[in-house]
């Protein structure tokens, strides 16, 4: 699975828990997967996976706030570690992450000022502009929409300049006004910025109408079960055939690989 | 229709009422008693307090170990954030101990022991004041880490936020108004004991005066001086109150 042209390498990935009296519980199992990070445009990954397969300690791990039990992270040839290479690669939570004591610019400023200690005000101005956030930088985020706040959290971890972009179920509970336009921010970030994104999601439509590449992921162990690429031209057909081919692929590889339960939360998806 | 009051205006108009049945019942109706003074009476012993119980440096004495110990605890909790979220299970440890202390042996117990060890010092009072306000303030600090969001964590460790940024800009900032609670029902407390202290210890404060005016058996300057101690409890608790507006106006949703 790992190509050679690749610039994140997941290698086998394994994670275990002890719960109560030293009982292990594998919540990953050898995942392994790629992204290449050097196209001329950034690729979006997504993570397609039931409830409690164990994506936001994926996304954890590859970002370094985790250690795995066994396996390795590598960044362009290199075994990734957060320490020697902060914001390299920038997760944002699925809880509304975007701290609520700072305004929408002190938001950004923090992850600019790390970046450099003198913050270009410019750097900041065309951050808050592509996030849609114009006019509100003195607005304070904590009585603010969750798509507002989701907002805030791009841009502030666009101010580091990242090579990927984690986003732990960015579209959930997102209204279907707020989230076709936040879609539409992911690909321009993705497009015009070349920032390569990694997300996580449980929705099959979301996954095929945002993503390049899909990775779906059953549980109990967490473990890959398929690789589908995305072919952007045949999705936009009207017809819709690609998509509807598509989702009974994923529908299917997961009715395959994994247990009744998990089936019957496959049909829970939202379409 | 019912017309709507504020509970603060409800509040306010008990007091008033309180007030008006004192003058109306004290001053007009019953006769002078050794239980509750008259308004009168009580207006001028407010002159006797300046003169005969040396109000003005007694006030000083107690608003400024009152005062300046709960900035200074709240200042140096600032400047050790970045220490105190660094520190391992021994120092936590130590922590949990004292609190367990101070649920079984009130404050006023070691103020005692203070004035024992120091009975001449003019500043154990101000020490004794700030101990208690610093300890209480850090033990709400070590227990309110541990309740901030994860998301905030995750995303400055993500972000590359050094230990010393994130203590400093994200879990300061997400305590601070816990801290700014403590603070305000802390500064209820240090009062009492701190009137309670110079009670005990003489010397200087506000609680020499209590003493001195039940030692004359002055009910008058009893009453004159609880006013005083009400009205300047009430003023510091309005300003904690407008600190924790102004910096912690986020939380209140």
């Amino acid at each position: 699975m790992i190509l050679e042209s690749s610039n994140l390498e997941v290698v086998d990935l394994s994670k275990d828990y002890h719960g109560i009296a030293g009982a292990k519980l594998q919540v990953l199992q050898n995942i392994s997967f790629d992204v290449n990070l050097s196209q001329e445009k950034g690729t979006i990954v997504s993570v397609l996976a039931p409830f409690g397969a164990g994506k936001t300690t994926l996304l954890k791990i590859v970002c370094g706030i985790e250690k795995p039990t066994s396996g390795e992270v590598i960044l362009t040839g290199k075994k990734y570690n957060l320490d020697q290479m902060p914001g390299k690669i920038v997760f944002i939570p699925e809880k509304p992450s975007s701290f609520p004591w700072f305004n929408v610019e002190e938001n950004i400023k923090f992850a600019a000022g790390l970046k450099s200690k003198i913050v270009d005000p410019k750097k900041i101005e065309k951050l808050i502009s592509i996030v849609g956030l114009d006019g509100y930088q003195n607005h304070f985020p904590h009585d603010k929409s969750l798509g507002f706040r989701f907002r805030i959290s791009l841009a502030r971890a666009l101010a580091v300049e990242p090579q990927l972009l984690l986003l732990d179920d960015p579209l959930k509970n997102l209204n279907n006004q707020t989230k076709k336009e936040i879609k539409q921010l992911i690909h321009i970030i993705s497009d015009e910025l070349h920032t390569n994104i990694i997300l996580t999601t449980t929705n099959i439509h979301d996954s095929i109408s945002i993503s390049d590449e899909i990775y779906l992921m059953k549980k109990n162990p967490g473990m890959i079960i398929e690789q589908i690429s995305i072919d952007k031209l045949k999705l936009n057909e009207k017809n819709g055939d690609y998509f509807t081919s598509l989702k009974g692929r994923i529908e299917k590889a997961f009715a395959l690989h994994d247990n009744s339960s998990l089936i019957s939360e496959a049909k829970e998806f939202q379409y | 229709m019912r017309k709507k009051y504020s509970s603060q205006k409800k509040i306010l108009f008990f007091i008033i009422s309180y007030l008006i049945l004192w003058i109306v019942l004290f001053e007009f109706i019953l006769p002078v008693n050794e239980i509750v003074p008259r308004p009168s009476i009580v207006i001028l012993s407010f002159g006797a307090l300046w003169t005969d119980y040396h109000l003005p440096v007694n006030f000083v004495s107690t608003i400024s170990s009152v005062y300046i110990s709960l900035f200074a605890a709240y200042f140096l909790l600032k400047i050790l954030t970045s220490l105190l979220t660094r520190m391992d299970n021994l120092f936590t440890n130590f922590l949990l101990s004292l609190n367990w202390f101070s649920k079984y042996l009130p404050a006023i117990v070691f103020g005692i022991f203070l004035i024992y060890w120091f009975p001449n010092s003019n500043i154990i009072e101000f020490v004794f004041a700030f101990i208690t306000a610093f300890f209480s303030l850090i033990i709400t600090f070590q227990e309110e880490t541990k309740k901030v969001g994860n998301e905030y964590l995750d995303s400055a460790v993500s972000l590359g936020a050094a230990e010393n940024i994130i203590a400093r800009k994200v879990i300061w900032k997400a305590v601070q108004p816990k801290i700014f609670k403590h603070l305000y029902n802390l500064h209820f407390k240090i009062w009492s004991i701190l009137i309670i202290f110079e009670y005990i210890k003489g010397g200087y404060g506000l609680g020499e005066i209590f003493r001195l005016s039940l030692t004359y058996h002055d009910i008058s300057a009893l009453f004159s001086i609880a006013i005083i101690t009400g009205v300047l409890i009430f003023l510091g608790a309005q300003i904690i109150k407008y600190f924790q507006n102004k910096f912690c106006h986020w939380s209140f949703n």
